[in-house]
């Protein structure tokens, strides 16, 4: 995967100005919980600046990063996708994240995770009302199984029906 | 002491005491394949029923648990490269890129053997060294415990493959994310933006998801493949292969659990980096280490098996001293006090029945905990072959309900999402992420140890012979892991 | 959550009262998690009060951890229903906060009635290479003592008034992660002057007594009805600090410092754990909790178990609760700008403005 030079200025810009706050912000903090921040904060900002340092020194004509171990970067889209094109194919999973969210936060996680999980393998994964109804069920018994055998509590929502029903 | 051990055996192959064994197993089975449910929670389960039982059943159904924990954690690693527990971190390194190459399930069955094979010489390290294990742990004062935090992050070089200079910055950022929420020693709170969320800081569950799992999904979904991809067809196989494996590399997971053991007793320090010192370690001094990081089975061995281990070395400051070793421990130690047991020094003294009793079930429960690991791990292993699309939303809850009651608080989510897109931005840029997780978890302990060692020495703990020779291995381990990448690169 | 029930009726074997259904929850939420001091405290009472409530009320321990035990306070003042089904366990960690003024905290103790509660002790030892016996030698000592704790403002305020208090010059080492982390240092040599609670003392230092490696001074003591700070009921033979202050001042204790110390001791120590119900719960169901506790904390196999969980103190009940709270509220104005300062003074504490 190839990283433009422009998102690699901006990242390691965001980097310092994140550390730079980290510094700037720690300075008012009473002597005891200053000195880590301000260490930190302080190690944060050398390096990224010998990041920006390197990056000056190797001129434009860099080779390219490497995959990273572990993160497994095998990321879809290929050569010169800039951060903002590889954004813009995430996005919309980003909108299904924040429906489910704020059906959590109207109906409960049971329910809307239920929800979210039928709706989405008819939408996305292509998969027929009838399985992904089947979804459905699986996923509310399967966390109401897990939920009363563990005693996990979620936090409350607006109106939870399985809480409204004494399940949960 | 050796007739005590068989009497202690013999309590434990007493057909209810391996039961309630058995009933652990399988409790800690479940929450360690479950990201995000850990021991804590199969403890907040079996707790209730600790009550009114008697001690042997009790103990052997509560190790049993906390035994299995980290066996079955590998699962999530290997499968999703999300760390199951805090115990698994480094098993994503080469886990996870054996699973999308159609390994999955090899990677799986050397995971689980080396599990048991670290658990059980885990188990009989702790009963050799009990006698002299006081000595020992007290020989780690302050000064030491900060070195040997260092020593941890050092393994950040070995991690960052030809950008050391990238790896240094994202473990700044994993020392700055954990100092958010209270200071040590000073009542205030940093970085909160007045959320009562974040007094507490970033729990270390959500932010291994939200770093891992959430810029991993969405990049599979993106691509709508699998994450085997197109190896879909060969997987569920290579499971024999990965117990030849662990056969071949037998030296290798002695050595781990060896240095589990070790690292495993040291309080305060344990519990969170023992795998990636493991790793580090492993791909330092094995042959041919070039292919770590790209799907090598020794780095799966080698911190699968420290993990198991460690839990024998953890025991030994919970049950000692009564200060818990690692997060299981912690909340295992609350169900030892419960049973009426006062961890002590009167541990190997007056209750040395029930310390033995507990290294047996530690043995005894790794090799049934692997063993059920092994015989679930061809059909879990499938999850490679399913369809981006069709798994992400069940993962995607799964991963929700087990994050989102570690505080039972919204920011759980909030802060999910917010980590998952910058984990997703920062791996873009080709940024490594494991050095975050590492310098999250050394954080309390660099900063809390060098803290201590100034005001208590000032600069004269530098001179402790302790403190020089962890600087020494640290120093040395540095350069090696530097070669070898330089090795690698060119 | 009445599932919960069922699954235990699965694992009891289907006793009969799983049957009728129908039963209703009483939460006691623990603002720790699991495994610590108050949840300890929380399950080793719980089944005791279930066997006094019976079946059809179900005793659940639900652990709310975070912000150091104000996260649970919080929830319990702010969104739990007042009907007596729902109870908050306080220890120190989240009294001490409400005492200072952390603008956090949610709670205010004036508005719970107390159901039940416990003591505990707290023991003052050094390190036998000190070659000090007594309180008259601590306080004439020219060594260089060590004291290791975790912050100054939680439980180990306790110890560093009471350093105070008898003029004894200590070097504090604060930021350990516990007193289990402090009390292994202690044994490494690390420091050289401790203190812990009385469980863990009689677990853990009590053998290095034994061994003639540590050396017991003194206890904190305990507050009677009257204010007095008096002897430790399980450590009779320890001077009290108030004993201590005698021998090394030569005089009976007085003035702002001595009625902060007996705030913060009464807050962290001689009302350390306590059971809360909402103030406006109906009374019936608060009355019935306090007599399920009172013949709970009475039960023999109870008091087994609390002996070594706890150290073998007294309990108290209902109003007794409320009123060993109040002594810490009723602090005088003047100890505490004194506790303030003195915390700002020697260590760098910034506390926020008290509204009041």
């Amino acid at each position: 995967m190839n990283v433009s030079r422009r998102d690699r200025l901006a990242g390691l810009l965001a980097l310092l100005v994140v550390f730079t706050a980290v510094v700037g912000g720690s300075l008012g903090f009473p002597p005891r919980a200053r000195i880590y921040p301000l260490f930190v904060g302080g190690l944060g900002v050398l390096l990224s600046l010998a990041g920006l340092w390197a990056m000056v020194r190797e001129g434009p004509a860099e080779p390219g990063a490497r995959e990273m171990p572990g993160g497994t970067g095998h990321a879809p889209g290929t050569e010169a996708d800039s951060l903002r094109v590889a954004f813009g194919r995430i996005a919309p999973y980003l909108v299904w994240l924040l429906g489910y969210f704020v059906l959590i936060r109207m109906i409960g996680l049971v329910l809307a995770s239920g929800i979210f999980v039928a709706l989405f393998l008819r939408r996305e994964g292509g998969v027929a009302w009838g399985p992904a109804f089947g979804a459905l069920v699986a996923v509310c018994a399967f966390l109401v199984a897990v939920g009363s055998l563990f005693g996990l509590h979620w936090p409350l929502s607006v109106a939870d029906p399985f809480r409204a029903l004494g399940v949960l | 002491m050796a007739e005590e051990a068989l009497q202690a055996l013999l309590t434990l192959l007493v057909p209810v005491n391996l039961a309630f064994m058995l009933a652990g197993v399988v409790v800690g089975m479940a929450v360690g394949i479950l990201p995000g449910l850990g021991g804590t929670v199969g403890l907040s389960l079996l707790l209730p029923f600790v009550f009114g039982m008697d001690q042997a059943p009790a103990i052997a159904m509560l190790i049993g648990m906390a035994a299995v924990v980290h066996t079955a954690d590998t699962f999530p690693s290997v499968l999703l490269g999300v760390p199951g527990s805090s115990g698994s971190q480094a098993t994503i390194m080469d886990g996870y890129p054996l699973a999308r190459k159609g390994e999955a399930a090899r990677a799986l069955s050397a995971a689980f053997l080396s599990s048991m094979a670290g658990g059980v010489v885990g188990a009989v390290t702790l009963l050799l060294i009990l006698p002299v294990a006081r000595p020992l742990v007290l020989a780690f004062r302050s000064p030491e415990l900060f070195m040997l935090a260092l020593l941890g992050l050092s393994m950040v070089g070995i991690l960052s493959g030809k950008h050391p200079l990238r790896g240094g910055l994202m473990a700044a950022l994993g020392l700055l994310i954990a100092s958010i929420g209270a200071a040590p020693a000073t009542p205030f709170y940093r970085f909160t933006f007045g959320q009562l969320y974040l007094y507490d800081g970033i729990p270390l569950v959500v932010l291994a998801l939200g770093l891992f799992a959430l810029p991993e999904l969405l990049d599979l979904l993106v691509a709508g493949a699998s994450i085997a991809g197109s190896q879909a067809v060969e997987v569920g196989r290579g499971r024999w292969e990965g117990l030849q494996d662990v056969i071949r590399e037998r030296l290798l997971v002695f050595r781990s659990a060896v240095l589990g053991v070790a690292v495993g007793f040291i309080p305060g320090l344990g519990g969170s980096v023992v795998d990636w010192i493991s790793y580090g370690v492993a791909a330092q001094t094995s042959k041919n280490a070039e292919s770590f990081g790209k799907g090598d089975i020794r780095g799966v061995i080698a911190p699968e098996s420290s993990n198991n281990a460690k839990e024998g070395g953890a025991l030994i400051p919970t049950l000692l001293f009564g200060i818990p070793g690692s997060g299981t421990t912690a909340v295992l130690l609350g169900g030892l006090v419960l049973l009426g047991l006062q961890p002590g020094p009167r541990m190997i003294r007056g209750d040395l029945d029930v310390t033995l009793l507990i290294v047996w079930t530690l043995a005894l429960a790794n090799v049934f905990g692997a063993l059920g690991c092994l015989a679930l791990s061809g059909l879990v292993a499938r999850l490679a072959t399913v369809r981006a699309a069709v798994l992400a939303p069940f993962l995607l809850v799964v991963m929700l309900a087990g994050a989102f009651q570690s505080t039972r608080s919204w920011g759980d989510l909030v802060a999910f999402v917010v980590i998952g897109l910058m984990g997703w931005v920062l791996r873009r840029l080709g940024y490594p992420l494991p050095p975050v997780l590492i310098g999250f978890v050394l954080a309390a302990s660099i900063e809390r140890n060098l803290w201590i060692s100034m005001t208590r020495y000032g600069w004269s703990w530098l001179l402790e012979p302790g403190v020089i020779g962890i600087g020494i291995i640290t120093v040395v381990l540095t350069t090696l892991g530097v070669r070898l990448n330089r090795r690698t690169a060119g | 959550m009445r599932f919960r029930p069922l699954w235990l009726c699965l694992a009891a074997l289907a006793t009969p009262s799983c049957a009728d259904g129908g039963h209703e929850t009483l939460e006691i939420i623990v603002p720790f998690r699991e495994g610590g001091g108050s949840d300890q405290w929380a399950r080793a009472l719980a089944p005791f009060l279930q066997r006094q409530l019976g079946d059809s009320l179900v005793v659940q321990v639900v652990n709310i951890p975070g912000a150091s035990g104000l996260q649970g306070g919080n929830v319990f003042a702010l969104r739990r229903a007042p009907d007596g089904r729902s109870l908050f366990v306080s220890s120190g960690s989240n009294v001490f906060p409400a005492l200072l003024g952390e603008p956090a905290v949610r709670y205010d103790f004036a508005d719970f009635r107390g159901i039940v509660g416990s003591p505990v002790g707290g023991v003052v030892y050094a390190s036998a290479e000190l070659g000090i016996g007594s309180v008259e030698e601590l306080c004439e000592t020219e060594q260089l003592l060590v004291y290791g704790g975790v912050s100054p403002t939680g439980l180990d305020m306790v110890p560093l008034l009471a350093f105070e208090l008898l003029g004894v010059d200590v070097l504090d080492i604060l930021g350990y992660s516990g007193k289990g982390a402090a009390r292994v240092a202690f044994e490494q040599g690390e420091t050289n002057l401790d203190y812990q609670t009385s469980p863990a003392y009689l677990a853990n230092v009590v053998p290095l007594v034994e061994e003639g490696t540590a050396v017991p001074l003194f206890t904190f003591g305990m507050l009677d009805e009257t204010g007095r700070v008096i002897r430790d009921p399980v450590f009779p033979e320890l001077p009290s600090l108030a004993d201590a202050y005698w021998t090394c001042r030569g005089g009976a204790p007085s003035g702002d410092p001595w009625d902060a110390y007996r705030a913060v001791l009464v807050a962290g120590f001689s009302a350390q754990k306590n059971l809360w119900v909402h103030g406006d719960a109906p009374d019936g169901r608060v009355q019935g909790l306090i007599r399920a506790a009172a013949a709970a904390v009475e039960d023999p196999d109870f008091l087994r178990l609390a002996e070594r969980l706890l150290g073998g103190y007294s309990f108290y009940l209902g109003e007794q609760v409320e009123e060993n709270l109040a002594a810490t509220s009723r602090m005088p104005p003047a100890a505490t700008a004194w506790l303030v300062d003195f915390l700002t003074r020697e260590y760098g504490v910034r506390l926020p403005e008290r509204a009041d």
